[in-house]
């Protein structure tokens, strides 16, 4: 959608009661005396040349995520509000930018550059802060009033563009603010201001145990008491972070858009070093790191690393992460890294060898590599409790730990699932199989005609891919029965049959069903593997 | 450590003052720097030797050489055996022979784990198309040959071009004592090899490269093996059943070596062997009867009464 041209005034709508009606309006669409909720046939009465949009409630909510996750860049606590609305927790963050007010300054600086209107406000609790930034401070309450506002329903008296409301003392700021800065629905209000309780002041002013008793709604919102300590602070509110932050987190501003990859990989490596060192301070090493790289447009790119095994190795990180940033888009350049260790593991520190400088990498290493460029990793064969040969193995993760490869502690790394249904291998009873087994097994046994003598004589040619083989050699049947217990049906008894051609080579042959049987099909011949 | 400075022989003693102080020092100042550098380098020998004891992985330490165990094949072998750092290839004879390369480069994997003094794993790259034409690896067909699962990691790739780079990575991390590659033969080249071999001597392990088609082409490898499959020896209990595997193999090539060719055959695990595992596992050479006639003479034998029977039927 291009942006509207400046100065015109513009709305976006939406389908209200009684036709659309006006969601968002800009700067001149306020200042020609429209408001939030008005129908759109009366604005249009009133200013003819008004340009209307239909409102994306999707898109809005998408972009503010976005914008949300581009805020992390001041503290890694952000929550979105509402629709419109951003929460950040800036505790122990604001000194990093100059206090508060130099922090204030620079965030509107460059939302106000993006093309956003802002209304920041600092307060000792998310309720005052929330007061603040969107109802005018007492002094402009004057020239607010003039703007016809509708109160009805959730819509509100929308600040004026580009203000600013400063961090006010608690106490005294929010008691000239209006009840509507309660966040408190529109029954609750209108019932208020029928008692002629206009401002935040005058409810504080009143014994706790009647408003209580007024206002015991289930809702939050109803209950104006539990709003009003939120407020001040005498309830606790939690802010729900759209990515909890991690403890282990690196992070550089820079001063200068970088857009070349070599700066970006010596930004990088100063955050993989300073990661790295408070890692192993603590004896943890990283299993997912994340690094989101901010970009000066107002996007954000971000790139996963998953390790096998936590490890605290620079080198092993920055192996992970630096040919990812060959396919990053930088855009119009990155200003901002971050590096953070979302989940972590206790790592025992291991020295390197005394005399000689290990050169190799360990097997969970190798793995994250190819982890790293490929979609598979590194896989064992594991014996499955079957006879049947397409159930009697499976393909699993290869159990890695930092030390290496552990197969004698399948219990320990892979998730047990009920073993009685998978049939997994109680250990030292499933041991080499007794029988032969082909070197290589198909995935779906391939069809073949086999002339043998009936019922059950041996296999004497054999026409597989289309080329027919004299058998000279044949050792079967092993009969492999279906198991009942796994209730596939349609399984008929096999027999199993190794047999070796003129030229030496190997089959393993199975028919499907049984001579004799006049129920159903006749038996049908497989190739399921070659031997060596 | 601090080395003192040895005297001048001006200033020691109470002669002419010389200008060349090495050729005109005294009987006696020059026995005196001569203990002392025998002193030293005595001195450093003996951390030298420390060191190596330190030194696990110290290459002066002699090991076992990668061999077949038969006198007749490593005659053919350098003196040390095969090259455990380096790249070897494996190429069928004829499409029908892939199963057999890979069974002969099995075996020769399970020699060299070995020889491994960390008994590392080995890891085979097994290529998506190959599975599809030739079936992927069954554990239970290994353990029979003798290479127990835990050995084992599989890597299955879809493109050559991932096989190459990950048979490098795996050499140069030297977390495996051999790793394996199925190779499509129009994609090898000299540099490959050369690459590929480079990395095996970095990583200390060995490369085996698994052909899907007979390979003309020169290579890098320290040695080339033809493979075709042979008839297997029977059996003394069930002589109508396939005996061992086995195969007619070809050197084709080796580095300080001489070609040579033999019908080779393993012994896999032997059912009723579980008390001596090490009776398993093992090459020896075929004699040239078990190799044609006799055998299918016995097989058509066994199958002779069958053969009478009237009633044939094709399923």
């Amino acid at each position: 959608m291009p942006l509207p041209p400046k100065g015109l005034p513009f709305a976006l709508v939406e389908k209200g009661q009684k036709g659309l009606r006006l969601y968002a309006v800009n700067i001149s669409a306020r200042h020609f005396g429209l408001g939030l909720g008005q129908r759109l046939a009366d604005a249009r009465a009133a200013v003819p040349e008004l340009l209307t949009e239909q409102h994306n409630a999707e898109k809005d909510m998408a972009s503010l995520l976005g914008l949300a996750s581009w805020m992390e860049r001041y503290s890694p606590w952000v929550a979105p509000d509402e629709k419109d609305g951003l929460l950040l927790d800036s505790t122990g963050v604001s000194h990093l930018f100059g206090g508060e007010n130099e922090m204030r300054k620079d965030m509107a600086r460059r939302l106000t550059e993006y093309g956003f209107t802002t209304r920041i406000a600092f307060a000792g609790t998310i309720g005052a802060a929330w007061a603040l930034a969107r109802f005018p401070s007492p002094s402009c309450a004057d020239a607010q009033s003039t703007s016809p506002a509708s109160g009805r329903g959730k819509t509100y008296p929308r600040p004026l563009a580009g203000e600013v409301a400063s961090r006010s003392d608690d106490g005294e700021g929010i008691q000239f603010l209006p009840i509507e800065a309660l966040r408190i629905d529109a029954n609750a209000i209108r019932t208020l201001r029928r008692l002629g309780l206009k401002t935040i002041g005058s409810l504080q002013a009143l014994p706790r145990a009647s408003l209580a008793r007024r206002f015991r709604g289930e809702s939050i919102h109803e209950n104006v008491l539990l709003r009003l300590d939120e407020l001040t602070g005498q309830r606790h509110e939690a802010l729900n972070a759209i990515n909890p932050p991690s403890s282990f987190m690196a992070h550089r501003a820079l001063m200068e858009p970088v857009i070349s990859h070599d700066g970006l990989e010596a930004v990088l490596r100063g955050l993989v070093h300073a990661l790295v060192a408070d890692l192993e301070a603590k004896a943890q090493g990283a299993i997912r790191l994340i690094l989101k790289l901010f970009k000066s447009d107002g996007g954000r790119a971000q790139i996963p690393v998953g390790l096998s095994a936590a490890s605290h190795d620079p080198r092993h990180i920055l192996r992970l992460l630096l040919p990812k940033l060959d396919t990053l888009d930088a855009g119009f350049g990155i200003d901002a890294m971050t590096l953070e260790a979302r989940e972590t593991a206790g790592v025992v520190p291991q020295q390197n060898g005394f005399m000689e400088d290990d050169g190799g990498t360990s097997l969970a290493e190798f793995n994250d590599r190819v982890l790293n460029r490929e979609v598979l990793g590194l896989s064992s064969l594991q014996a499955v409790a079957s006879h049947v040969p397409e159930r009697a193995e499976r393909v699993a993760k290869a159990p890695l730990s930092p030390s290496g490869y552990s197969p004698n502690k399948l219990g320990e790394s892979v998730p047990r699932v009920l073993p009685q249904l998978v049939g997994e291998v109680p250990e030292g009873r499933w041991g080499p199989s007794l029988q032969p087994r082909p070197l290589l097994i198909f995935e779906t046994p391939e069809p073949a005609r086999v002339i043998a003598s009936v019922p059950d004589g041996p296999p004497m040619r054999l026409t597989w891919r289309r080329v027919t083989r004299k058998l000279v050699r044949s050792q079967g049947p092993e009969r492999i029965a279906p198991e009942w217990w796994h209730l596939t049906s349609g399984e008929r008894p096999r027999d199993y049959y190794h047999v070796e051609d003129a030229q030496g080579r190997r089959y393993w042959l199975y028919r499907d069903g049984l001579y004799g049987e006049d129920d159903g099909e006749p038996p049908k011949w497989f190739v399921h593997g070659l031997s060596a | 450590m601090r080395i003192h400075p040895l005297p001048v022989s001006g200033a020691a003693g109470g002669g002419l003052p010389v200008a060349g102080p090495a050729l005109h020092r005294r009987p006696e100042e020059q026995t005196h720097a001569k203990a002392l550098v025998a002193r030293l380098r005595e001195r450093i020998a003996r951390m030298e030797q420390s060191h190596q004891r330190l030194d696990r992985k110290s290459s002066t330490r002699p090991s076992t050489p990668w061999r077949f165990g038969i006198a007749a094949v490593d005659a053919h072998l350098p003196e040390q055996g095969l090259a455990r750092h380096a790249l070897h290839d494996m190429a069928p004879q004829s499409y029908g022979d892939t199963a057999a390369t890979m069974g002969f480069t099995m075996a020769l994997a399970i020699q060299r784990l070995k020889v491994d003094q960390k008994q590392r794993p080995v890891l085979w790259c097994r290529s998506a198309i190959e599975c599809l034409e030739h079936g992927k690896l069954c554990g239970h067909g290994l353990e029979w040959l003798g290479l127990s699962r835990e050995k084992l990691l599989v890597l299955s790739l879809k493109k050559q071009v991932s096989l190459f780079w990950t048979m490098e990575e795996a050499l140069k991390s030297g977390c495996f004592s051999s790793v394996i590659s199925d190779a499509a033969s129009q994609h090898i080249d000299l540099t490959i090899t050369r690459r590929l071999s480079l990395s095996a001597g970095e990583g200390r392990s060995s490369g085996l490269l698994v052909f899907n088609r007979n390979h003309e082409e020169a290579t890098a490898s320290f040695s080339r093996w033809k493979l075709a499959t042979a008839q297997s020896p029977p059996q003394s209990l069930e002589p109508g059943a396939p005996g061992h595997p086995a195969w007619a193999v070809t050197l084709s090539r080796i580095r300080g070596g001489r070609p040579g060719n033999w019908n080779l055959t393993w012994q896999p695990h032997q059912q009723f062997s579980t008390r001596y595992p090490h009776a398993s596992h093992h090459f020896s050479l075929v004699s040239g009867i078990f190799g044609g006639a006799l055998s299918q003479g016995t097989a058509e034998a066994a199958f002779a009464p069958a053969a009478e029977r009237p009633a044939f039927r094709t399923g």
